[in-house]
């Protein structure tokens, strides 16, 4: 089957998308390995691994910035094209759902 | 009982999941990985018991570090915030272990974590293999223009056969790894992008430890089946010398990284350090092996020698199986009899040397050449080559009565026999038995009833 690669961050993962919710408020980088699961009732979690280079990836992407730099520890705040790739994937999630409710509720109504 | 362990673990550099599982089944064993480096994986004790491990990759980590980056150790520490400690590290490869029952993946996104070896990879493995099959290209290249420029010598040598096993295992080896991983990441990549799953990764390790057994082999049989015990033990003398500045290579960029050295300046002097031991050790080598070879260290002692016209003349007393007096029954006790033997697998040439004193130059002499070809389908390139030798000098020449002539085979019970001819018949043959090829220098033209003898005696 052919599968079309996804252009980088046209579309956001589910743990890209919750790792951008999380940095609304300066967070330590560390700290979203907790704030995510908690976030979402345990159902998502972020990978130290994964977590570490998907920072990397939206600061060089320009999409959260430093805070702070205290030691090896730093923090991270969203800024505003993170907040507009947030926003973006918000409304698509949106549209799905709208989409599926649209076709289900009718289901439901007859 | 001991406490520490070491393996040469042969592990492709992007095989985590062959990795991980030997990790595991190594600490159900009471065994826990410690450190990596170039004499291998360390290995400590401990109580056995089953550990998750995670093999991660670290593209900004190089080789040449002496200690981790702060981004290294920042990496280390999310790591470590969710139970995953560091059990070794080598380059951009990380293993981490974890004693929980159920924990959290390191990587939990296939596609970030494929971009990950990717980086990886090109950074250290794909430059290594690349530089390495460009290496076996090359002595393969040469291996070749040997085989074709004088085949029966090239053949008919065991270390020559040898090194060009190797240079082939060393090629297939390469060529497994570039094109196994691209093979690889393109399936891991569609799967990731498809359903954000990741494809295991399958390594070569056995098929590569069958290969190094096979080289260790090979190499045991080489040096059994060597008859000069002096050229044997050069033999392992030259592999305790590649052996000694690998150690040295590695050594001093070990060094390098105890003194905490930066990087750059390591890979600097690793590089120069590469460059110099190579050269300086090859050289000496090679120094002292033409030096024993001078000295006359690599040959046989004669039996006696004398001297003729302030010349030292060798005499030898080996068993020849066709001698002059087989057949001519000439009465002449001071000959020379040299027997040498060049064997392979595939092909042996023997050459006899029957010559009297320099002082009874009267006497006849004797002398040829015995090709075995063991392996029958290399007989018909073997008879082309020898046939060429035999009459090179006359090949292009003009006159048809210069160059080898056909000449009657059943006196001699072959198959084919030539001639030389210089204008009239010469006393030099090239005789063609089933497996054996004879290159005959008389002194003299045989009879029928020599040349039945010479069948008899050299036909195989």
């Amino acid at each position: 089957m052919e599968t079309l690669p996804r252009a980088k961050f046209q579309t956001l993962t589910e743990q890209m998308f919750y790792v951008l919710l999380c940095l609304k408020h300066e967070c330590y980088g560390m700290d979203i390995l907790d704030r995510v699961p908690s976030m979402t009732e345990n159902r998502v979690h972020v990978g130290s691994g994964t977590l570490y280079n998907l920072l990397e990836q939206f600061l060089e992407a320009g999409m959260i910035r430093e805070t702070r730099v205290e030691g090896r520890r730093r923090s991270y705040i969203l800024t505003e094209k993170g907040r507009e790739m947030l926003n973006r994937e918000y409304e698509r999630l949106q549209a799905q759902a709208l989409d599926y409710r649209r076709i289900f509720g009718e289901e439901e109504v007859r | 009982m001991r406490k520490t362990k070491r393996c040469i673990a042969q592990f492709t550099f992007y095989d985590r999941t062959g990795i991980q599982a030997f990790l595991e089944k190594q600490a159900e064993k009471g065994w826990l990985l410690e450190k990596i480096s170039a004499l291998g994986w360390k290995f400590r004790r401990i109580e056995p018991r089953k550990i998750h491990f995670a093999v991660t990759y670290f593209p900004k980590a190089s080789v040449f570090d002496s200690e981790p980056s702060e981004q290294q150790i920042r990496f280390q520490e999310f790591c470590a915030h969710t139970g995953w400690k560091l059990a070794a590290a080598n380059a951009q490869l990380q293993i981490f272990y974890n004693e929980a029952e159920n924990p959290l993946p390191i990587e939990t996104d296939a596609q970030l974590e494929l971009e990950t070896i990717h980086k990886s990879v090109k950074k250290g493995f794909l430059p290594s293999y690349l530089l390495l099959t460009l290496l076996a290209l090359l002595h393969g290249g040469l291996f070749l223009w040997r085989l074709f420029d004088d085949p029966i010598g090239t053949l008919s040598a065991n270390t020559n056969l040898f090194t060009g096993f190797c240079w082939v295992i060393l090629l297939l080896m390469c060529m497994m790894e570039i094109v196994g991983y691209f093979l690889w990441h393109r399936k891991a990549k569609a799967a990731a992008e498809l359903d954000g799953s990741f494809v295991k990764t399958r390594g070569f390790r056995t098929i590569e430890l069958a290969m190094l057994w096979a080289v260790l082999i090979a190499l045991a049989l080489l040096l059994v089946s060597m008859k000069n015990s002096r050229m044997a033990m050069l033999m392992v003398i030259s592999i305790l010398w590649v052996s000694l500045i690998y150690l040295l290579m590695f050594g001093v960029l070990a060094l390098m990284k105890r003194w905490k050295f930066s990087a750059a300046t390591n890979r600097t002097v690793y590089i120069i350090t590469c460059i110099v031991v190579t050269i300086v050790m090859t050289t000496l080598l090679s120094f002292g092996a033409f030096r024993l070879a001078d000295m006359g260290w690599l040959r046989r002692e004669p039996v006696e020698t004398y001297t003729y016209k302030g010349w030292t003349w060798n005499v030898y007393q080996d068993e020849l199986p066709l001698t002059v007096e087989d057949l001519t029954g000439v009465d002449y006790d001071a000959y020379s009899y040299e027997w040498t033997a060049e064997e392979s697998l595939v092909l042996a040439q023997f050459e006899a040397i029957q010559r009297p004193r320099m002082d009874a130059l009267e006497q006849l002499e004797l002398s040829y050449t015995i090709t075995e070809v063991r392996l029958p389908i290399l007989y018909d390139w073997c008879e082309a080559e020898l046939l060429e030798e035999f009459q090179w000098r006359y090949i292009d020449a003009e006159e048809e009565s210069f160059g080898a002539k056909e000449i009657n085979a059943a006196p001699w019970g072959a198959d084919t026999v030539y001639q030389l001819w210089l204008g009239e018949p010469y006393p030099r043959y090239l005789i063609c038995y089933e497996d054996t090829i004879v290159e005959m220098d008389t002194d003299w033209e045989l009879t029928p009833e020599q040349m039945a003898i010479v069948g008899e005696k050299l036909s195989g």
